[in-house]
């Protein structure tokens, strides 16, 4: 079984943070130790996640953008790109769940499986008809070193979407809050686009 | 069910690319058995017992790898087999172990010092074995679906890849269609590709599919579907240079730069940052250092800095095996006024291990042709061997390889598979080799243009 490994990733030591706005966004920096970055977009005024991606540094090859959140730019002059019919496997968190959909499905709705991968700690999408199949884990529960919970995983298909949902333990609720009421404290100074802020972590 | 569609005759030429035949293609190894004992003709090497011999003692110093910068000489006349026997242990070597190839006159470049260029081949020569977390997709293959546009002529395709779980189709470039074109990859097949290097492995067939097929090749395995998601991060062991390491790290755009050739000088300090990094990752356990081998074709063409720096630079504990060859006998030795053995200064040459080759005996020459005529697809009467052997003899071995594919163009014109005497007498005529030239020029000297030799002939008369 292969291990996702680098898909919790996690802080390394006390990261550098900063936040600008851009294109309608609140976009927050943190800058690693080890030189990493991570980069997260958050909607101005509602503040919710929009996207959150990771870079780390390799010496061997270039680094590239790994996304938690949000979709990556598709690269067109790639060799190999997924072909568009494919299903897509986005992740866009509500206010109380952590929401995964895959768009693209086309298979009748009692096709779709999802349970909990205890022992690896994922939530594992399956098909009966053997057409589409993900494993994926939680990393906002991993870095909380939460676990997740058998039963807890609740899915609904629509509109050619499976929408996969897991309640956020209280824990990361609060922490959730903390930041929008720092973010409202920063929105106070009604911020422009391209102002630069400062935030304590 | 494969789509592939049926491609007419002149696409299978551009799939399977007829390599052209270099000089040194026919050599596979060094020839030796179990022993290190040279046979006398095998893996395309012939003869020069002694010198393989001893070559066969350096490769296995190289593999152990535990021994760092010695330095082998091999020398001997032109055409004994000098830049075979370096070829023959790269082969030998095989793909880990980094093996550098260069020429003597290569260090003089108007962008890099020869300090620089001396210094990026040593690190050329040393790997670091790693591994990684790369990106891969892997499956087996249901379906490949190649079109070509009948206006632009571009290629585009599709491919259906599934696993015990799942199926995906994915979107082909120009660059991903020429490989699997190329490795023959069809459905049933189960594959590997790297998402970044763009490599693509057959695994082997699927077991289901194994009914379908009579006729496979020796070697293909049977595998199983694969399980769970096609696309997983998987560990790769890769071998880099330190050289590619230096690069990649020594500016933003580093990596294009490894491919564009134009690197420029490195500095130090980078190079200080990457040595203590490997160290470290050496003793964490994460890499492996793997010394390869650093060859310098004409030795002779480097001159007394470079030497310098070749004594001190070999005393590193990071140094590869260096091997340096020459044909030159007692000469200048190149930023000096003075004559060393070889062009060599004695100080380097005390460093240095020597092997020397001896030019070859008639039937020695006779075998040689042989396999050459095997590589360059030529068939030859045994009359036409017989004459080719005896012209080998007298001129030089060199002369003699060149007239066998002049001779076969010569045969096909008349319309014979064959080459014969009359065709090899017939370019022996044609195409002359160096002694007769240099004869000729002897006897008619005064008709070439700027000729000072006859003036000069003329002063020494009167004096």
């Amino acid at each position: 079984m292969q291990s996702q490994n680098n898909q919790y990733l996690q802080f390394v030591g006390k990261p550098h943070i900063s936040a600008v706005i851009a294109g309608g966004r609140r976009r927050v920096n943190y800058t690693f130790e080890d030189k990493s970055e991570l980069v997260e977009e958050y909607d101005i005024n509602n503040h919710e996640l929009i996207s959150r991606k990771w870079k780390r540094l390799s010496n061997i090859k270039e680094s590239q953008w790994i996304y938690e959140v949000g979709e990556a730019p598709i690269d067109q002059q790639s060799e190999l790109k997924l072909s568009n019919t494919n299903p897509i496997f986005v992740r866009k968190d509500t206010p109380q769940h952590f929401q995964y959909r895959v768009r693209n499905l086309t298979y009748p709705e009692d096709v779709y499986q999802v349970e909990i991968d205890e022992k690896s700690q994922e939530i594992v999408i399956r098909t009966t008809n053997k057409k589409y199949y993900k494993r994926f884990a939680i990393p906002d529960i991993r870095r909380a070193n939460l676990k997740l919970e058998q039963g807890k995983a609740t899915h609904v298909y629509k509109n050619n979407t499976l929408i996969v949902s897991y309640p956020k333990p209280d824990q990361i609720l609060e922490r959730e809050y903390q930041i929008r009421q720092e973010f409202d404290k920063l929105n106070k100074k009604k911020p422009k686009e391209g102002d630069l802020e400062c935030v304590q972590q | 069910m494969t789509t592939v569609n049926a491609p007419k005759i002149n696409e299978y030429k551009e799939a399977t690319r007829v390599e052209r035949v270099g000089a040194q293609s026919h050599i596979r190894g060094l020839g030796l058995d179990g022993d290190l004992e040279p046979r006398n003709i095998s893996q395309g090497m012939v003869g020069q017992k002694k010198a393989r011999k001893a070559a066969g003692i350096i490769l296995n110093t190289i593999r152990a790898g535990k021994i760092a910068g010695r330095s082998i000489l091999i020398a001997g006349q032109p055409g004994t087999g000098k830049t075979a026997i370096a070829m023959g242990i790269a082969k030998a070597l095989g793909n880990d172990i980094p093996f550098t190839a260069m020429a003597g006159s290569e260090i003089f470049s108007l962008q890099m010092s020869k300090t620089e260029s001396l210094t990026q081949a040593f690190r050329r020569s040393i790997g670091v074995r790693i591994k990684e977390e790369t990106e891969i997709v892997e499956g087996e293959v249901v379906e490949i679906e190649i079109d070509k546009s009948a206006t632009s002529g571009a290629k585009t395709g599709k491919i259906t890849l599934k696993t015990t779980e799942m199926e995906t189709i994915y979107d082909l470039g120009a660059k991903m269609i020429e490989s699997i074109t190329k490795e023959k990859i069809s459905s049933g097949d189960v594959i590997t590709i790297d998402k970044v290097s763009g490599r693509i492995s057959k695994l082997g067939r699927s077991f289901a599919k194994a009914s379908e097929f009579d006729a496979l090749g020796p070697q293909t395995r049977h595998v199983q579907c694969p399980e769970g998601e096609i696309e997983k991060r998987k560990e790769v062991v890769h071998t880099v240079t330190l050289h590619e390491i230096d690069v990649i790290n020594s500016r933003q755009k580093g990596f294009l730069d490894l491919f564009s050739g134009d690197t420029g000088e490195i500095d130090p300090e980078i190079r200080d940052q990457i040595d203590s990094k490997v160290a470290e990752w050496k003793e964490e356990g994460k890499a492996d250092i793997v010394p390869g081998v650093l060859f310098i074709d004409e030795v002779h063409m480097l001159d007394i800095e470079c030497f310098s720096f070749l004594n001190r630079a070999l005393e590193s504990d990071k140094a590869p095996i260096v091997i340096l060859a020459t044909n030159r006998g007692i000469t200048n030795i190149r930023g000096t006024n003075y004559k060393g053995p070889h062009g060599l200064p004695i100080d380097l040459l005390d460093r240095c291990l020597i092997i020397q080759t001896e030019p070859y005996n008639e039937a020695e020459i006779r075998s040689i042709l042989e396999i050459r005529c095997e590589e360059e697809d030529v068939e030859m009467t045994e009359e036409a061997k017989e004459v080719l052997t005896k012209i080998g003899v007298d001129t030089t071995l060199r002369y003699s390889i060149q007239l066998i594919t002049t001779a076969n163009l010569v045969a096909q014109k008349r319309k014979s598979n064959e080459v014969d005497v009359e065709d090899v007498r017939r370019v022996y005529s044609m195409f002359i080799d160096h002694v007769r030239s240099t004869q000729y020029l002897r006897d008619h000297q005064a008709e070439y243009m700027f000729d000072e030799y006859q003036k000069q002939t003329q002063k020494m008369q009167v004096e």
